[in-house]
Order: C-alpha cells, then structure tokens, then sequence
C-alpha cells in the first residue's frame, strides 16, 4: 500500500531536519504535477542520519534495485555514505538528497522552505519561488510543465499578496 | 476561493504566467481547483495520484487492458 503521507508525517514527527523538495512540494502547493514518490533534502549530520534512520525503519526501507536476496542494515552510516538516497519502502519510493541542484546543501534549502501546516502534523517544503529555482537549474525537459505551472502559482499567490 | 480569484486563473490576463501556462498546455480549471484544497486535500490527492499512476505501470507491464 503506497502511503508517502505516512512517511512523510514519521520525519514530521521524528523532528528530522528535512525539506520536502520535488515533484511533491508541487502538490502541495496546487500543481497537477504527476510523481511517483517524495523526495526530501536532508541535513547530512550524523544526528540527523540517525534521526531519518529511526524514523524510516519500521518501513523496510531499500536502496531501489538492489536485489531482495541481498543483505542491507538501513542506518546513520548508511545515510552519510552518499549525496543521493534512493529507497523503496512498505510505504512507497522515498529518494534523500544532501544537496539540490541549483540551491546548495539542506541550510540553504531551509532557508528558501515554509511550514506547511496540516491537520496533525508541520513539515518543511521548499518554496514556490525555491522550486523555480531548483527546476530551472537542473534544467530537464520533463520539469518543463511543472515549471510552468510553477510561475503561474507564483503570480496568483502574488497577486493574492501571500508571497 | 473569491469568484474574484478564480475568474483571475480562468481568463488570466494576457501576457501573464498563468496565460503562458495555460497556452503551455496547463488545465487552469485543475489549477484553480487544486489552490482550493487545504493542505491534507493536496496530500491526499497527491498520494491517489501516485497509486494511480504506479496502477497504470502495472497495467502496461502486465498487458492488461479495460
């Protein structure tokens, strides 16, 4: 059962330092954007690491494409042993990256991200104006129509005077 | 969200992002909808929109068809 929101609201409340990036910081902030998992920067500290490992473990988390006959210990020393995370877990694909393209390392990614506050739970996610940064600079023909809509997210909400 | 607003996604102004979004392709009835939604609606759709999508993979992987 794909269930991202789960994973979403465990680093929530884990109190990880994370910002949710990507194709699902576009939904939440009204795209029609199409994903298929949810990527979040993460503060590649050893605390931190140990934090998202705690967190993400009761999921079963894999790196994606390693065989299931292989053995894998999901930990900190994992987490700090590269820039790009990607996992299939119990609720559905998570990828965690240290950096993003365009922005820098997670204190620069927090430092364009907001409260996203929802019924039980507040999560980090980059901003608007973050992820037209972000997409215009990794510059890939498939963020094309996410960046698009992006800008038309922007100038409603500015002129709704909210950014 | 006002009439107001929504008459400004629908028949944006010319020139303007949401005009170039909506001749990009962009479904701006979608979007006005979408901005209406509070957070847990927009995570809520999200994730139908991600079993959809990983729904249809399957489908194409496997051969069947509706």
């Amino acid at each position: 059962m794909i269930n991202l929101a789960v994973a979403i609201r465990a680093l929530a409340e884990a109190n990880a330092h994370v910002v949710v990036i990507g194709g699902m910081a576009l939904r939440l902030h009204g795209s029609s954007y199409i994903t298929q998992d949810v990527d979040f920067c993460f503060e590649q500290t050893r605390e931190n690491a140990r934090c998202i490992a705690s967190a993400l473990k009761p999921y079963a988390p894999r790196p994606r494409g390693l065989s299931k006959d292989l053995p894998f210990v999901f930990d900190a020393q994992f987490l700090m042993s590269s820039d790009i995370i990607t996992l299939e877990t119990t609720l559905g694909d998570i990828d965690l990256l240290a950096t993003v393209t365009g922005i820098g390392r997670f204190r620069e990614v927090d430092s364009l991200a907001e409260t996203i506050t929802f019924e039980r739970f507040s999560i980090r996610v980059l901003t608007v104006d973050g992820l037209i940064i972000a997409k215009t600079a990794a510059n890939r023909p498939k963020d094309l129509p996410g960046l698009v809509e992006l800008k038309a997210i922007r100038e409603f909400r500015a002129e709704q005077g909210e950014i | 969200m006002t009439n107001e607003q929504r008459e400004f996604i629908l028949n944006p102004p010319p020139g303007s992002a949401l005009a170039r979004a909506r001749d990009y392709g962009i479904d701006l009835t979608m979007l006005a909808r979408n901005l209406e939604l509070t957070p847990d609606e927009r995570l809520e759709s999200a994730m139908r929109a991600i079993e959809l999508s990983k729904e249809l993979d399957h489908m194409r992987a496997t051969g069947r068809r509706g």
